[in-house]
């Protein structure tokens, strides 16, 4: 991998301006309502109070705002949602209109070209929250005579929670996205690879109930701390990775997992055949691990589902296990296939 | 000048393109032709970077196209199809090539526009197939490039169009040494344009020469005689094809044209004429000498 | 003028010294006259320049036209269609040819005269033409 000097580059940060530009501007419009909006309606309503001498009835409910400093989970999955579909967008949209082949036909290099999509979700991230960020600390600082329930260092650290945990969301979709070859496929995988750890541990934990094999709570809670501990996206909804653990080295992580993120996908990327493009998988050694998985999750999920009324034997559980699973190998198998004649 | 060096492709098992070695002088047009999936535009997207090679390189004026992109500043690329992002209008389209490409010209544009009408407000999704042609015609040459690469550019064009474009084409040769590389079918079109013309045939350079020398060391003989040519004078290397109808043999002669003529002259001929062979004609009796079925050249 | 035939084995540049020396024949372009620069007929012929090159080249190489540096090409002004012995042969060789056939026509030596009066008539070469 060479580290040669890479520069933004107008022409391309236009472009994916110009192609993002819908969901760019829902986002900004999201993390500006629930941020600076609903303080400044927040210190309206204080004020008008405070006029008519009733400022004791004012109760700071900064629940539709900044939930302990960390975002409501309906907004904070909204925004990891709209993170996802940029990026998804962003790469599912160039393969499906074959525009790599006009960007890869102009003097740009695939590293040029994906580092400068980079640029672009950083740049509109770090634009959104250090806006909002700065609005929300005018609003605090010329209001002293308000008991605000937060600081301006807290709001400085919400602002950099939600870049890093959002930025890494970014990243990994794209770095997803360097292996899927459709836009719904990258959105999804993302979403569901994100979620995985979480998910992953619900289902054994759920598994390991129903068949009876572990009775002590206390390892079901840390495997469960565990796996929030290694889902990303639950950073920005009051997790408590920040008060259990040093928030520096977190933060430190997680800035530190995103740069290997983008070299993996400017990896995978120069390595990427274009041919492919279209396909719901773009490399095809993934695909046995990739078909592996759904099969092993879907089992686990589906399987308790089916045995629920009843307590079957271990035998018998098992061959549903086995059942489910081979029947969902079969179907992403099948998917995969009609996805490459069509 | 573009120089393509043991170029091969793999497609996962297949052989896309095998070991292609071709040199495109400046100023020089050459021309590629092959029947549907021959690996023409497999070619064409390694030549200018879109696919990565499995093997080989491809320079242009010396630069690896693949390790240094930006030799791809001078080089206009007309693909066969324009894949344009369905949001942008012709305008936005336009700016992106203008912000691209650094030795873009206004001038060389204005002059342009006036000969393709197009409609800056137009979003690309509305264009029809003539009409990114034409527009990427136009911002392929604004961008002044000393080497095209051009994937069946008239397709898809009127008569009166695919005309203009051409005389385009020749002019930028004839006025700024451009260095053009055309894949096409269109046999007429190359033949007036082309320097040199290759065929590409299951991943091969089969063979790759001017058309004057294609022309002149390839004929098709006439001749009638009142008795029969023997069969060992028939026989010889240079004789590709004879066909024998009552007097008359219709003999297909590569290289040494004149030794065979005078040979037949020494038979007696009734009559002696050459045949005009047309192009197609011409390559398939080419490809014939080499063992290779050829259909569909001319697609 | 000039018409290029891509049907034919002959080679364009060949085509074109043909061509271009029956438009010096006819008197269209008289010596001193300036040809069309080699941009100019390439696009107006949509051929390649390079062949247009070549032709101009074969023709200067049998001084039939002159390159002036800087100023264009021109019907050269000397040109004096010479007896080329070699040729001559050739040209007497492809004649026998159509003689052949003529006969094999039917035409008698009348007839063929005629016709050949006909067409030197019609491509304006008369006796003392030169």
């Amino acid at each position: 991998m060479s580290f040669t000097a890479l520069w933004p580059n107008k022409a391309l940060l236009w472009k994916e301006w110009m192609n993002t530009s819908v969901i760019a501007a829902f986002f900004v419009g999201i993390i500006t309502y629930v941020s600076s909006y609903t303080l400044l309606n927040e210190i309206l309503l204080f004020r008008e109070l405070a006029e008519s001498g009733n400022s004791y009835l004012m109760t700071f409910e900064t629940h539709d705002l900044l939930w302990h400093m960390a975002n409501k989970a309906v907004v904070a999955l909204g925004s990891i949602l709209f993170m996802i579909a940029l990026a998804a967008v962003m790469v599912g949209q160039e393969r499906g209109h074959n525009t790599f082949d006009l960007l890869l036909a102009m003097p740009y290099s695939r590293r040029e070209v994906i580092y400068n999509k980079f640029l672009f979700g950083f740049g509109l991230l770090l634009a959104v929250f250090v806006l909002n960020t700065l609005i929300m600390t005018v609003l605090i600082a010329v209001n002293p005579g308000i008991d605000f329930p937060f600081g301006i260092a807290d709001v400085w650290t919400w602002a950099l929670r939600s870049v890093l945990v959002l930025g890494f969301v970014f990243a990994f979709t794209l770095f997803i996205s360097s292996m899927s070859g459709t836009t719904l496929g990258n959105g999804l995988l993302a979403l569901i690879f994100l979620f995985f750890p979480i998910g992953m541990t619900s289902l054994i934990i759920v598994n390991v109930e129903f068949l009876h094999l572990l009775n002590d709570h206390r390892s079901v809670d840390s495997l469960l701390n565990t796996g929030m501990l290694l889902t990303v996206p639950t950073y920005i909804m009051g997790s408590h990775v920040f008060e259990e653990y040093n928030p520096t080295y977190v933060y430190g992580l997680l800035f530190l997992s995103t740069l290997v993120l983008y070299q993996l996908t400017q990896y995978l990327f120069a390595r990427n055949h274009m041919e492919n493009n279209g396909e719901v998988l773009m490399f095809s050694r993934i695909e046995g691990f990739f078909k592996l998985g759904v099969a092993v999750c879907f089992a686990l999920l589906v399987a308790p589902i089916v045995m629920h009324r009843w307590d079957p034997g271990i035998f018998t559980a098992i061959i549903v296990y086995l059942v489910v699973g081979v029947s969902f190998w079969l179907l992403v198998n099948g998917i995969i296939n009609w996805r490459r004649k069509a | 000048m573009i120089q393509i060096e043991n170029l091969n492709k793999n497609y996962g098992e297949s052989q896309a393109l095998q070991d292609i070695n071709l040199r495109v002088e400046q100023g020089s047009i050459f021309g590629l032709v092959g029947p549907n999936g021959a690996g023409k535009t497999t070619l064409i997207k390694t030549i200018m970077g879109v696919l990565l090679p499995s093997d080989g390189r491809v320079l242009v004026d010396g630069r690896d196209v693949h390790q240094d992109p930006t030799v791809k500043s001078r080089v206009g690329y007309v693909a066969d199809y324009q894949n344009y992002y369905p949001g942008f209008r012709v305008k936005d389209m336009i700016r992106l090539y203008r912000q691209t490409y650094p030795h873009w010209s206004e001038e060389r544009f204005a002059e342009l526009s006036r000969i393709f009408s197009l409609p800056e407000g137009q979003k690309m999704a509305k264009l029809s197939k003539g009409m990114r042609t034409q527009l990427a015609v136009l911002l392929n040459l604004s961008l002044m490039p000393a080497v095209l690469v051009l994937d069946e550019p008239t397709s898809g064009l009127d008569p009166v169009l695919r005309r203009l474009v051409l005389n385009i084409l020749v002019g930028e040769v004839a006025g700024n040494g451009t260095t053009i590389f055309i894949a096409t079918h269109q046999l007429n079109e190359l033949e007036r344009t082309c320097d040199h013309v290759g065929i590409l045939h299951e991943g091969r350079v089969l063979f790759d020469e001017s058309l004057e020398q294609m022309k002149e060391n390839i004929r098709k003989i006439q001749a009638a005689f009142d008795g029969e040519l023997p069969e060992e004078f028939l026989k010889r290397p240079e004789i590709l094809k004879v066909e024998r109808q009552g007097r008359v043999y219709s003999i297909v002669v590569k290289e040494k044209v004149d030794e065979v003529k005078a040979e037949l002259l020494n038979y007696k001929p009734l009559l002696l004429e050459d045949i005009d062979l047309s192009l197609e004609d011409i390559f398939i009796y080419r490809m014939g000498g080499l063992g290779y079925e050829f259909h569909g050249i001319v697609a | 003028m000039i018409r290029i035939d891509q049907r034919s084995s002959t080679p364009i540049y060949q085509q074109l010294v043909q061509e271009i020396k029956e438009v010096i024949l006819r008197g269209v372009l008289q010596p001193g006259d300036k040809l069309p620069s080699v941009r100019e007929l390439s696009v107006q012929l949509t051929i390649n320049p390079n062949t247009v090159q070549k032709s101009y080249q074969e023709l200067e190489r049998q001084k039939i036209i002159e390159n002036l540096r800087g100023k264009g090409t021109y019907v050269s002004t000397h040109y004096k269609p010479r007896e080329d012995t070699e040729k001559l042969s050739v040209l007497r060789d492809d004649l026998r040819k159509v003689l052949i056939e003529a006969h094999y026509l039917g035409l008698d030596e009348e007839k063929i005269t005629e016709m050949v009066r006909q067409l030197l008539e019609e491509l304006t070469i008369r006796e003392g033409d030169r």
